[in-house]
């Protein structure tokens, strides 16, 4: 092998056609020779030996067969190079076993965080979505003043009969079912869909079908179909149910397709859907708005000119049902880009955050990288002498990188494998298409451009610091000196500097997000959560549609709950506290105009509601059992609506239009009561208007709007004991109901909290892992440059230098580079931090005292990191450093 | 053995090359007079058959080749045998043996 490569590299110095030419030349030679021997006349010797090489063909032949040798031989020299680089790196790894296990774990742990964020960036934001054309596929709202809201059935109509630039113009609305055959009754979450509703998201249906158009009307609208998740669940992924028919609701409907899991990845996550067979009635309904309207855009328009006929169509609407619709427009937008939304962001800093920390993972790495090189300037310098190339030392030092960072890849891939699970459960509920999250193929290819790119990041310098070509004599002329001569302390200065800028950004946006959650937490959400439990039941129409039996119902339930051990109070509510959802109703205040309503939250309860949750009340009186149909009409109001409808005045006694009576024909009801406000939608959301109607003071169209279906809410000190007696209060009553939805209230505060947690917790452990790496630098740093000046220090401190003085030089050496990255990082930060906007509460992205706290908290890590080995310095025996 | 590639007797010019080099380097030239002279001057070797044979053998390794002086006191491409060229040596020539036994005997047989 040896001898071939010397020889090769010998051969290789004449250019092949030279090789060529040189070879025949002899050849001829030889042959006029020997025709010369044989009597041949010596002129005509020349022409018959030339003759054989056939015009120049032979050489040409053999030329072009020299260069594939030539190439066919780099080849196999580049392999054998590279075989050999692997195997001088491996050996370089195991001979310093705490080196490498410290370079992968770090690579390791960077890769695969980065590995992991990715995947789930992937699968919400990037990864193309499950129905045919997203492009074309878009959500319609019913716009307010400005705002954007849910279609009423009227207006829905109205568009859908006018819209040209639509294929399909469907709408939906989510609604929960009661599924009772087949063992428990069990409370799902279905769709109530006009019929084109899966035709427009074009997922055809795994089997049967989807609905007909003449299903979707009153009366022959008893039709299913079934989502996957429910289809597996509860009907053990039999085909054959389809055909069949099921109870939901109590009333028999035949399911006729079921829709492949692909559909489950749309929209809210129904289970169920049904038709939504508008009655006439509902048709000529423009006030109430609870439907979501899609569009598939015709493939010949733009969306601008969809969102320009939306815009036409309000128009025309405000002119033919004024009443309503003067104020409201219409606006369209992508599906996809609706509800990835504000995930785009938070994902993309998360992400940018990670890949900061693998930087700085690589910077750590590529440090230890520079050291070792270090420790090997005499074995490199002795390479170069016996002639190595620059590329070929380069190269050697790259393959040990690669070899490192592809080692660490597969720990990555190992550590993004095992947390990716533990992400996703940990992850707040509602992030879109969070658990299809997968190392998919993209999301492999995006790792191993990780590896290679740290592979270059960390060699890079390593390896152009080993092309620094030094005299020979200085690299072997003396250990020590040999650290110095070839390997200048600036570049490891840059490395620390720029770690210390990554570092200041991650720390920072980490900060304000901590302080955020800190800010949240301690903000008084105006009630008492302790203790308090909530369950929500729901009266299908076929037994209850009336509503005095819906009344009675309640108010048994009601009677056993609060008859039950264990339960202080209980109330019913129509949407209940942190638990999301519900209805709201334009309020017109006596004395305003009907156009100037306002939009309040409704609660229909009972008169223990306030003392179960401890809303306190600010003036007036709360409800009495008195309160009832027949009665005067009361109503009672938050300190938010109070303000908003009477300004400073006392509201009292005063009287409000709401829910009942038609436009012109005002119902007055009078406000009894003012409670405080409380922060129903978590702490982070402002008190809005809310409004209280005696639950059995309402009119019987509101048992409709509810879908008769009410939380009941009981305080006690144990849950378990409340649940027990709420559910036995329930199946009391009728045993094919359903509880659902049980939670306490400090459940439902938590999950509000959620999203703001998860991101606080994955930024500050993120933020930690870069600080400690960072400070792992910044100390491995300081401890060489130490362990470099030792025999300096030993002079000083026999020369009188103190300790400090001793400490204090070190540590300023190592701290400068830190220093400028931390000014450098901090400008950065002050850009980077905007992008966390809308994840912070009431603290701002620049603030001052967060971004100069950070700044402290690094300077003093820092600090510490260079003390250490500089304190370590002054415990020299300064006659030992002189000696050495 | 019992298989014979297509370019089987095109093959024969390697073994023979290959066999010529056993007694060791030799530059081109010598190596067909060595090859016509063993066989009797019944194979009329060309220089368009002998070289491009060399340098496809040295390409794969069969063969090393270096500088060299020669007769003439001229520099001159010497070829030799590696390793792999002799392994290739014996297998070739114990396909050639099968393959003329196989031959002979069905010359010899009665029609």
């Amino acid at each position: 092998m040896t001898i071939r490569k010397r020889l090769r590299s010998l051969l290789w110095r004449v250019p092949i056609e030279q090789e060529v030419h040189e070879e025949l030349a002899h050849h001829i030679e030889l042959r006029t020779r020997e025709l010369i021997d044989r009597g041949v006349d010596p002129e005509e010797a020349r022409v018959l030996a030339r003759m054989r090489l056939e015009n120049g063909r032979v050489e040409a032949v053999l030329t072009q067969l020299g260069r594939q040798r030539n190439e066919s031989w780099a080849r196999r020299d580049w392999i054998d190079e590279l075989r050999q680089d692997l195997r001088f790196a491996w050996r370089q790894c195991r001979t310093r076993p705490g080196f490498t296990l410290a370079a992968v774990l770090t690579l390791g742990l960077g890769i695969g965080a980065t590995t992991a964020i990715f995947s789930v960036v992937h699968a919400v934001v990037l990864k193309p979505y499950a129905y045919a054309d997203p492009d074309r596929v878009l959500l319609a709202f019913s716009k307010w003043r400005g705002q954007r809201g849910s279609w009423s059935v009227g207006n829905f109509d109205y568009f859908r009969q006018r819209v040209t630039s639509a294929e399909d113009f469907a709408a939906d609305t989510g609604t929960s079912m009661n599924l009772s055959d087949n063992g428990e009754p069990e409370r799902i979450f279905g769709g109530r869909v006009t019929w084109n509703y899966h035709r427009l998201f074009g997922i055809p249906p795994a089997y049967g079908r989807t609905f007909r158009a003449e299903e979707d009307q009153p009366g022959r609208n008893k039709v299913v179909i079934l989502s996957d998740r429910l289809w597996r669940r509860r009907f053990g992924a039999d085909p054959a149910i389809v055909g069949r028919s099921i109870r939901i609701n109590n009333e028999p409907h035949d399911v006729v397709g079921i829709m492949p899991k692909e559909m489950d990845q749309i929209g809210d996550a129904a289970e169920a859907w049904v038709p939504i067979a508008f009655t006439p009635e509902q048709l000529a309904l423009y006030d109430e708005f609870y439907l979501t309207a899609y569009v598939r855009q015709r493939k010949d328009v733009t969306q601008q000119q969809v969102r320009d006929e939306f815009v036409r169509i309000a128009q025309s609407l405000a002119t033919d049902h004024p009443q309503l619709n003067r104020e409201r427009s219409a606006d369209v937008e992508l599906m996809s880009a609706f509800f990835v939304g504000d995930y785009r962001t938070r994902l993309f800093v998360l992400l940018a955050a990670v890949a900061l920390v693998l930087l700085i993972a690589c910077g750590n790495v590529a440090n230890l990288l520079l050291a070792r090189l270090a420790a090997r300037s005499r074995e490199l310098a002795i390479r170069a002498a016996i002639g190595a190339g620059r590329g070929r030392i380069v190269r050697q030092v790259l393959t040990e990188s690669l070899l490192l960072a592809v080692l660490g890849g597969v720990a990555g891939l190992a550590i993004a494998w095992w947390s990716l699970p533990a992400l996703i459960r940990l992850a707040p509920q509602g992030v879109p298409r969070l658990e299809t999250a997968t190392l998919s193929a993209p999301v492999l290819a995006t790792a191993m451009a990780l590896v290679i790119g740290s592979a270059l990041f960390v060699g890079l310098l390593p390896a152009w610091q080993a092309t620094r070509r030094t005299t020979l004599t200085e690299d072997l002329g003396d250990g020590k000196g040999a650290l110095g001569g070839s390997l200048k302390p600036w570049m490891r200065q840059l490395l620390i500097g720029a770690q210390a800028a990554m570092v200041m950004i991650v720390l920072a946006g980490a900060a304000l997000l901590v302080r955020s959650a800190i800010n949240l937490q301690q903000t008084p959400i105006g009630f008492d959560t302790r203790g308090v439990l909530t369950a929500r039941i729901a009266l299908p129409a076929a037994q209850y549609g009336e509503p005095a039996r819906a009344r009675a119902a309640y108010r048994q339930v009601l009677e056993r709950v609060q008859a039950s051990p264990g339960v202080k109070f209980a109330a019913l509510d129509s949407q209940a506290p942190l638990q999301g959802g519900g209805g709201s109703n334009g309020l017109i205040p006596e004395g305003k105009t009907e156009q100037e309503f306002i939009l309040s939250t409704s609660h229909f309860v009972t008169p223990d509601y306030f003392k179960v949750i401890n809303n306190p009340l600010k003036a007036g009186r709360v409800f009495t059992d008195a309160d009832i149909r027949g009665a005067e009409f009361v109503m009672i109001i938050n300190e938010t609506l109070a303000r908003a409808a009477f300004g400073d005045a006392n509201p009292i006694g005063k009287r409000i239009s709401c829910c009942e009576g038609k436009p012109g024909q005002p119902h007055w009801k009078t406000v009894v009561g003012v409670v405080a406000d409380i922060k129903t939608r978590g702490p982070a959301q402002p008190a809005t208007p809310e409004f209280f109607l005696p639950l059995m003071q309402i009119p019987d169209v509101a048992w409709t709007w509810t879908g008769r279906s009410l939380v009941i809410v009981t305080r006690g000190d144990d849950v378990t004991t409340m649940t027990t007696a709420i559910r036995g209060a329930v199946k009391e009553l009728d045993s094919t109901l359903p509880v659902f939805r049980v939670s306490t209230m400090e459940e439902g505060l938590r999950r509000i909290m959620a999203q703001a947690r998860f991101n606080t917790l994955l930024m500050s452990l993120l933020a930690s892992t870069g600080l400690v790496l960072a400070a792992l630098g910044i100390y491995s740093v300081i401890a060489w440059l130490v362990a470099q000046r030792t025999r300096e220090i030993g002079v000083r401190m026999a020369l009188g230098a103190s300790k400090r003085d001793v400490i204090r030089m070190m540590s300023i050496h190592g701290l400068k580079p830190v220093v400028i990255g931390l000014a450098v990082g901090f400008i950065g930060a002050i850009g980077a931090t905007r992008l966390l906007q809308n994840q912070l509460f009431e603290v701002g992205p620049r603030d001052p005292i967060t971004l100069v706290g950070t700044a402290i908290v690094l300077l003093m890590v820092a600090t510490a990191a260079a003390a250490l080995p500089a304190w370590r310095a002054t415990t020299i025996d300064p006659s030992t450093a002189l000696r050495e | 053995m019992s298989r014979y590639p297509a370019d089987f007797l095109h093959g024969t010019l390697d073994t023979l090359i290959l066999k010529t080099l056993t007694g060791g380097p030799m530059h081109g030239y010598a190596i067909g007079r060595w090859i016509e002279e063993a066989t009797n001057c019944g194979l009329e070797l060309e220089e368009g058959s002998l070289y491009p044979a060399l340098y496809r053998m040295e390409k794969r390794g069969w063969l090393d080749a270096e500088w060299g002086t020669s007769e003439l006191g001229r520099r001159a491409k010497f070829y030799r045998l590696t390793r792999t060229g002799r392994q290739q040596l014996a297998s070739h020539t114990a396909a050639w043996a099968a393959f003329s036994a196989a031959v002979n005997r069905a010359l010899i047989k009665a029609v």
